[in-house]
């Protein structure tokens, strides 16, 4: 038989080759990141280490109280909010899971829930839970010793520092600036890179012109001295808000505010090279205008390389942050960041007391390592140029 | 009859992806004397390519490899070669040009520099002997000003400049066999038939053998003396360039050619278009490869795998019902 | 063709076009400028890509309009469509209702942006890569219904009801709405991207080479579905393609271009038997056919040398640096005009003759 039908007769052979179930952008991707191995222990590691974080609280207090103290867990608001959030979606994900019969998935997000659940209730006072002291200078033990550099032991876990703290809790508890940090320079980066560079790349001449030189500017400013000198004067800064001039949000937001450079200009890239391709061309002559064909047609598209270049930049601005309370320009003690424990460590490392250093540029570490690698997964799963062709 | 130059037997080169083994070239069979010029005419995903890559052993373990089969060349098996001599023989013996020029030329070296290069990795001869011998292939591939355009880099040549510098380069070192992978289908059509021209003297003068790999039929009608048919990894049809286009018998064959839009076409009729697509190689349909898309499959056709016979015709040809059908009868289009 | 097809005379800008005419297209330019400087970018030159050419396309024809790469074909297609904003020069369409009356002409050229998008659902494109012209993050039915979207025609539903026939009239299965690109072949794509092209129920679609990225089986399906839904739906097409033996098949006119210039035009039988400039005797003559006992006894006029840069594009006839035929004085000085030879037959040349070469 020949093609010999008429316009309006379908031509059914044509279908083959087309599986019964579509197969959506999600199931690719999320194949695609699954057989990335170590982007997928390294996004159950992120996890791991950003829920510990923000259940800080429950295993220290930040007052000067006794080794064991107890009582209601000290907690923000924005704390408790993320955690209603996350211990909501982990109940609806398991009960999914659950009806979907994948019981691995069900156990491990009940856990999550589990745990929300408990230190929700704790944290209003409903559970009385021991729980370790990492701001007081000394913790004296029963008997009354301060126990200062001691070695880990299974009392604690991770031995305590030179002044006498429990270092684990203090590792925990310093994964808070890490996670502000991530959280806030993503949220930022993405944003003013994304905002930025999109401009630049669709609208070419004045509008592009002088947003990229404003980039080039902000990319040319050496990132360690500002954020020296500005996080110097942050904290005399009337106007500001007090949650911006200590802890680690005001360096959080400063990072932000530097890093974005190297996103719009790969946003911008993105841009300029889709704007040329056939199906943008395609939407311009049924019709559409610019804001659907930024928003509809290149934007998601570009999506890909927004997100995996924020991922990265994220796991750099961790390590600046760092980089800037070991130099003790960054979060002031007595707020446990992992850079600071690395340089009080460090001074105490040479005496053989290694822990306290070992522990805490372990964390930071394997976090940023963790972060890149989910970024390596990402990029090799969202690359349109690796979708799966059926031939 | 003498040795042939090329003996492929049972050649099957696979890929492992994601989905599966992807079996590109699965069980490729041919030979090809001393000056003889070979097409291997394909759709994209035939296994054309593969096949010529796998001749030059380009596979590149472990995204493919060539799982068995003999590749013998002048009375050694290419496949059993250490490294060191198959280099020897890369661009020596066998020459390779490729669709894009641009690719395998390096941008920061002049051509002459290239052309020079690859002359004393084969040929026992002094700098200055072997610049002479390029600016001499270069005026022998009309490259005008040869000497001067010696000092010249790719990009300053136009494309088909640059597939004049690609076969200059592949004949530089008279190799007995020129594998040319699609060489003129980034190419304008009247500097196709400048390069096709050109071809076809060099490799009269020369006595070079040549297999010429495209999806043009028409390029091969002129230039080949033999043709071969590919289809999902493995040859449908073989003949002299007479048998295959004025006596196509295999359905595939017949269909493509039903397919094409010819130039001295005389009335508008509507084209004969093979249905479908090509099948996964992944997971090959069970029988004849190309069974769920003929017009004249059979149970048989249906249950076993044909292998290439000779047809009562002369061409070999890999189909159950070939000697029943008569395609030539048929006028194009009218199958049903 | 008809004593109305004076077509490169300088043509008022009047809208009594005669009604068989759809497009007419007066002294359209393309320059893209070449701009120098880091922070200041200043225009030191431009490529003219078109340069003032004119032709007109019947209702219901096909028009081929053929070339090398960098010949303006694309570029002429474009700017008919203002895809790109056209430098200079008048592109009058003019539009036919269903009782076969036709609207005035309007200039798509000059066209503001409420004419434009009004115009938008009567000139409508393929694209050649059936790879790049859809957009890989969109399902099939939101691409093809964009176009009923942007100009929002009808309800959610019945934008569905239009894709599922729509998919059907080019050969698909309606029930693969919700699937994207990617799960389908190059051939496949093509009817998605055309079947898009559908969706407002045009007057005229450019073809802009549809089938030069498939496989040759796959081509004739392709080519076959656009002659059905030619008969089908009355379709006026311009179709562009570097394969002289594909703009055979397909059109009714041909024209052929070389560095910006229509060199020569005419009906598809007379251009392929009695071809009159040196450039369509070479480019004819160098297409293969199929057929081992014919090539051996063609001739193959060889052109010397390759097609001049068109930022700086030879004086005289923009032929002549390559032209077996050219004549120093002449064809290097003086531009040929296209000039009606033979009734209907147009040439660009200072020594036109017949040769056979097919």
């Amino acid at each position: 038989m020949t093609d010999r039908g008429s316009a309006a007769e379908p031509a059914l052979d044509v279908a083959e080759g087309i599986s019964a179930e579509p197969i959506t952008q999600w199931d690719l991707f999320v194949t695609r990141l699954r057989r990335h191995r170590l982007a997928t222990i390294a996004f159950f590691y992120i996890s791991f280490v950003a829920y510990v974080a923000l259940m800080a609280p429950l295993f220290t207090c930040e007052k000067n109280d006794t080794f064991c103290g107890r009582g209601p867990v000290e907690m923000s608001l924005l704390t408790t909010v993320i955690m209603l959030a996350i211990t909501a979606g982990a109940i609806y994900l398991a009960y999914r899971a659950f009806v979907g019969k994948l019981r691995g998935a069900a156990i491990a997000l009940s856990l999550v829930g589990l745990v929300g659940v408990i230190f929700l209730i704790s944290s209003w006072g409903f559970l009385d839970i021991p729980r370790v002291n990492h701001y007081a200078d000394q913790l004296p033990d029963e008997s009354g010793r301060i126990l200062v550099n001691i070695a880990p032991r299974s009392s604690l876990p991770l031995g305590t520092d030179d002044l006498g703290r429990d270092v684990l809790s203090r590792v925990i508890h310093g994964g808070r600036a890490s996670l502000a940090v991530g959280i806030v320079v993503g949220a930022l980066v993405a944003l003013l890179g994304t905002v930025v560079g999109s401009l630049a790349g669709y609208y070419p001449g004045v509008v592009d012109q002088s947003l990229m030189r404003f980039t080039d500017l902000v990319l040319g400013l050496p990132l360690l001295p500002v954020a020296i000198v500005v996080g110097r004067v942050l904290p005399e800064l009337r106007f500001l808000p007090g949650f911006l001039k200590q802890g680690a949000w005001g360096i959080a937001v400063l990072l932000g505010l530097l890093v974005w450079g190297a996103l719009a200009r790969i946003v911008r890239a993105e841009f300029l090279s889709l704007r040329e391709k056939e199906f943008v061309e395609a939407a311009r002559a049924a019709g559409a205008n610019d804001r659907r064909i930024i928003f509809r047609h290149i934007l998601p598209n570009a999506l890909s390389p927004i997100i995996v270049q924020t991922t990265l930049i994220v796991g750099t601005a961790i390590i600046v942050e760092a980089a800037l309370s070991f130099l003790g320009f960054g979060v002031r003690p007595p707020i446990p960041t992992w850079g600071g424990m690395a340089a009080s460590g460090a001074a105490i490392a040479v005496r053989g007391f290694w822990w306290e250093l070992v522990f805490s540029a372990g964390a930071l570490i394997t976090t940023v390592l963790a972060i890149n690698f989910i970024g390596d997964g990402l990029r090799d799963a969202l690359d349109p140029t690796q979708t799966i062709e059926r031939k | 009859m003498a040795e042939p130059l090329l003996n492929v037997e049972d050649l099957r080169t696979y890929f492992s992806t994601e989905e599966g083994v992807v079996k590109a070239v699965d069980g490729v069979s041919f030979k090809v004397n001393a000056g003889e010029r070979r097409g291997v005419v394909g759709e994209s995903g035939c296994g054309k390519s593969v096949t010529a890559m796998s001749i030059m052993r380009l596979i590149e373990p472990p995204a493919g490899e060539i799982v068995t089969g003999k590749i013998e060349f002048d009375g050694r098996d290419l496949l059993q070669l250490p490294e060191a001599e198959m280099q020897e023989v890369r661009g020596g013996e066998i020459a390779m040009i490729f669709q894009d020029p641009m690719t395998a030329l390096n941008p920061v070296y002049t051509i002459g520099d290239q052309l020079i290069e690859t002359i004393l990795l084969h040929q026992d001869v002094s700098k200055s002997e072997a610049r002479q011998i390029a600016i001499g292939t270069l005026a022998d591939v009309q490259i005008p000003n040869a000497a001067a355009r010696m000092e010249d880099y790719p990009h300053q040549f136009s494309g088909g400049m640059r597939q004049r510098v690609m076969i200059a380069m592949g004949l530089s070192c008279d190799p007995k066999l020129l594998i040319a992978d699609e060489p003129t289908t980034a190419l304008d059509v009247t500097t196709q038939a400048q390069i096709m021209t050109l071809m076809l003297e060099l490799a009269e003068q020369r006595n070079t053998a040549v297999l010429l790999i495209t999806h043009d039929l028409g390029v091969v009608a002129g230039f080949c003396d033999t043709i071969q048919v590919m289809y999902a990894g493995a040859i449908v049809e073989r003949g002299t360039g007479d048998e295959i286009f004025h006596n196509p018998q295999h359905p595939y064959t017949w269909g493509l050619l039903g397919s094409m839009t010819r130039l001295d076409e005389t009335q508008q009729e509507r084209l004969h278009s093979v249905r479908g697509a090509p099948p996964s190689l992944i997971n090959p349909p069970k029988g004849c490869r190309f069974g769920p898309r003929c017009d004249f499959a059979t149970d048989i056709c249906r249950e076993a795998l044909p292998i290439l016979h000779q047809s009562q015709e002369g061409q070999r040809v890999a189909c159950h019902r070939a000697d029943e059908l008569d395609l030539k009868a048929l006028a194009i289009g009218a199958a049903s | 063709m008809t004593d109305t097809a004076r077509v490169d005379e300088a043509v008022k800008p009047k809208v009594d076009l005669p009604e068989d005419v759809i497009l007419r297209v007066n002294h359209l330019v393309k320059e893209f400028p070449i701009s120098r400087g880091v922070f200041f970018k200043k225009q030191v030159g431009a490529v003219q890509a078109v340069s003032d050419i004119s032709f007109e396309v019947k209702r219901g024809e096909t028009l081929g309009l053929v070339g090398e790469s960098g010949c303006g074909k694309s570029t002429t297609a474009r700017s008919v469509l203002r895809l790109l904003e056209p430098t200079s020069g008048e592109v009058w369409f003019q539009g036919a209702n269903e009782d076969g009356t036709v609207d005035a002409a309007v200039d798509v050229a000059a066209a503001n942006r409420e004419v434009l998008r009004g115009l938008r659902r009567e000139l409508q494109i393929v694209f050649q890569d059936p790879y790049a012209s859809l957009n890989p993050r969109m399902t099939v039915a939101s691409i093809v219904a964009e176009p009923m979207t942007v100009h929002a025609t009808g309800t959610q539903a019945d934008r569905l009801e239009r894709v599922k026939n729509l998919l059907e009239v080019v050969g698909l299965s309606p029930e693969h709405t919700n699937r994207y690109p990617h799960e389908f072949s190059g051939g496949q794509r093509q009817r998605i991207g055309v079947a898009r092209a559908l969706a407002l129920n045009p007057q005229f679609m450019v073809l802009d080479e549809p089938v030069s990225a498939l496989d040759v089986s796959i081509q004739a399906q392709v080519l076959n579905l656009m002659q059905d839904l030619q008969d089908e739906f009355g379709l006026t097409y311009l179709f562009i393609a570097h394969d002289l033996s594909v703009v055979r098949h397909i059109s009714d006119r041909v024209a052929v271009m070389y560095l910006g210039k229509i060199v020569e035009m005419t009906d598809r039988d007379t251009l392929y038997a009695r071809p009159m400039h040196p450039y369509t005797h070479a480019l004819l003559s160098a297409v293969p056919i199929p057929d081992p006992t014919i090539e051996a006894q063609r001739k193959r006029i060889i052109l010397e040398g390759d097609i001049p840069s068109p930022a700086n594009p030879p004086p005289g006839c923009r032929f002549n640096t390559r032209c077996p035929k050219a004549e120093a004085g002449k064809c290097d000085v003086e531009e040929p005009p296209l000039t009606e030879l033979e009734p209907g037959h147009w040439v660009a040349c200072h020594f036109p003759e017949i040769v056979q070469v097919v």
